[in-house]
């Protein structure tokens, strides 16, 4: 499984992350997302969530320096998908209340 | 009661960051015949994830080194992590932790390693000297299971 697909559309930069975001993980991912969102200058960047199995401080560093990051080229950054697991360490660090989290319909 | 100890592990291994996953295998395979309920697992095996990678990250700087795990599970259910190393040891302990708080601005880190350490333990000590190394002990008391 890859740990990192990227794609483009109508504006819209998704990122859909999986497996660990940990230091370990993170190092291999956030290089790519950056060069895409340099070259994309997209309108929102989408961090998916939803194939991320486990998550610490260094997986939240990757959202914050990514906010970080678009912000200075204007771009909204909304979360998507995140687990219960992942959403709690979200909302423990009040990441929440800096970007949007979307949720994924229960069908 | 006095409380005994049934259990305990010591793993030493490389400051490499793919050991950051192999360090959360050895405590989920250590706990998990103590039955924690899912949260705790969880939470230990973030807390054990925030220490060890504070080993390679700050305590080795990314280089070699070594990172001593050890675990006690006692009778009361209660769980003893110890991670240690032999870095370079932190200066000022109390401010290491404080929320957002890191040496490495520039470099994603967001200083919220200690905070979820204490958040997901019972009790969290450090011991640090400079130039000699840093031990981080976490402990937790697992709920009842019926």
């Amino acid at each position: 499984m890859d740990a990192l697909k990227i794609t483009l559309s109508e504006g819209v930069l998704t990122a859909k992350l999986s497996g660990d975001m940990d230091h370990h993980g993170v190092s291999e991912v956030r290089e790519t997302i950056d060069e895409n969102l340099y070259r994309a200058m997209p309108t929102v960047l989408n961090l998916d969530l939803s194939g991320v199995e486990f998550i610490d401080s260094s997986g939240l560093g990757l959202i914050l320096g990514r906010y970080e990051k678009a912000r200075e080229l204007g771009t909204q950054v909304v979360i998507s998908n995140p687990s219960k697991r992942t959403k709690k360490l979200i909302t423990m660090t009040g990441i929440d209340k800096m970007m949007t989290i979307k949720e994924e319909v229960k069908k | 009661m006095k409380k005994q100890q049934i259990n305990h592990v010591t793993c030493r291994f490389a400051s490499k960051s793919q050991n950051e996953a192999l360090a959360r295998s050895i405590i989920t395979g250590f706990l998990l015949p103590l039955d924690p309920d899912a949260e705790e697992l969880a939470d230990m095996r973030c807390a054990v994830s925030e220490a060890v990678t504070n080993c390679i990250v700050h305590a080795y700087r990314n280089g070699d080194g070594i990172i001593t795990l050890g675990a006690k599970a006692y009778s009361d259910r209660s769980v003893k992590i110890v991670i240690s190393d032999n870095g370079c040891g932190i200066a000022d302990v109390e401010q290491a932790r404080k929320p957002l708080f890191t040496t490495l601005p520039g470099e994603d880190r967001c200083g919220m390693g200690f905070s979820i350490m204490e958040s997901f333990s019972d009790k969290l000590t450090v011991i640090s000297h400079v130039g000699r190394g840093t031990k981080v002990t976490l402990t937790r008391r697992l709920n009842d299971r019926t």
